[in-house]
């Protein structure tokens, strides 16, 4: 039976009111879904063969996580990380919110970055920031619940071209729209629209993250 | 069709401007950004309308592959604003749960996430998440949100 507008206003209402006791802001929103593409880089690192440890020393399993709320400098503040570690001792890190430098030598913010272990270490001893030369894989994340504008994918491709196109993913929740989706098919990073963690589109992502981190392991 | 679908949309958002401002702004957006298509693909009425007004001033016709924006029917906005929230509902505890596994997984026994601020220069304070019971929360929430916008959503129709 057809719902008349008071119905459909009212169940639309009280939906608005059941999101609101759990969503507070956007900000915390965007974190949890950035911590959420590390939960899908750490499961593609393992389907790479790869043994993960949560640390924030690099040694010890961590015994809670801290993550940034923006983004930092890798060797500032102990916050927690991926490292994995695969079969002939080649090991790579996974970070949340952490500036890399471009080809151009300005500094970029990877919202997830998959690094060369070396270059992690590199960064924290030598308080110098990673170099994207030895970026695995980045993802850009956009917790868009409607399809992101145009600006997104413009800014993505110029993130990308600084990176190394092939290193980057953008993934967001929204299905992407008539703009953007045609816009980013004509580049070599990867889309992910309608990436929700445990739905088919984060298996492809996770899929797409594996093979990055296996061609590094295969080429060096 | 739904009836009376523009006015529900307008009082959903003024609504959303207020709880979710955010959410409402993306909305918006996607909605007065309209559906892009090429030539080949307007609607007929549409496609008429705007070759009449390229052959009033003789400017040619409209090629298969030009891109034009077509604005969305009253149901697909209403669509688009369903659909926005569902996904919003899925992702958020989705997020949760992804990372409750993690750290079950990974034998974090605290079950607490913190989130800082790198720059000890900076006056927010750290937050923190009980993520065990925030991912239970959550899931509830998609729950009930999903049966109050499922018979709406298919009333609705497909924008895609």
């Amino acid at each position: 039976m057809a719902l008349t507008k008071g119905e459909l206003i009212a169940a639309i209402e009280e939906a608005i009111g059941a999101l609101r006791t759990v969503y507070t802001d956007a900000a915390r929103e965007a974190d949890l879904y950035e911590a959420a593409l590390l939960t899908v880089a750490t499961e593609a690192a393992e389907a790479a063969g790869g043994d993960c440890l949560i640390t924030n020393d690099g040694v010890s399993a961590a015994s809670s996580a801290v993550f940034r709320t923006q983004p930092g400098n890798l060797y500032v503040g102990n916050f927690t990380y991926v490292l994995a570690s695969f079969f002939g001792g080649r090991q790579v890190e996974i970070h949340l919110g952490v500036y890399v430098a471009g080809k151009s030598g300005v500094l970029h913010e990877c919202d997830v970055a998959v690094l060369d272990q070396k270059e992690a270490e590199r960064s924290r001893v030598g308080s110098v920031h990673p170099r994207s030369s030895n970026l695995v894989a980045a993802v850009e994340a956009k917790h868009y619940s409607a399809s992101p504008r145009l600006r997104v994918g413009r800014e993505f491709i110029g993130l990308a071209s600084e990176m190394g196109p092939s290193k980057c993913t953008l993934a967001f929740p929204a299905p992407g729209g008539s703009n953007i989706m045609p816009l980013l098919a004509k580049h070599p990073g990867e889309c992910f629209d309608e990436l929700i963690p445990g739905t088919p589109p984060a298996d492809l992502m996770c899929g797409h993250i594996t093979q990055k981190i296996k061609n590094w392991i295969n080429r060096t | 069709m739904v009836q009376g679908s523009a006015e529900v949309v307008d009082e959903i958002l003024r609504n959303l401007d207020r709880e979710l401002p955010d959410i409402a702004a993306q909305i918006r957006e996607e909605i007065a950004r309209g559906r892009m298509v090429k030539g080949s693909k307007l609607p007929e009425r549409v496609r008429q309308d705007r070759q009449g007004a390229l052959t009033a001033q003789r400017l040619g016709r409209i090629g298969e592959n030009e891109l034009a924006e077509v604005p969305y029917t009253d149901d697909e906005s209403l669509a688009i604003l369903c659909d926005t929230l569902l996904t919003l509902a899925r992702s958020l505890a989705a997020n949760r749960r992804a990372l409750l596994n993690l750290l079950v997984d990974h034998g974090i026994q605290s079950g607490h996430v913190t989130f800082a601020q790198p720059d000890e220069t900076q006056t927010a304070e750290p937050t923190s998440l009980q993520v065990e019971g925030e991912t239970g929360r959550a899931e509830v929430m998609f729950g009930r949100v999903k049966g109050l916008l499922g018979p709406a959503r298919e009333e609705v129709g497909s924008w895609h």
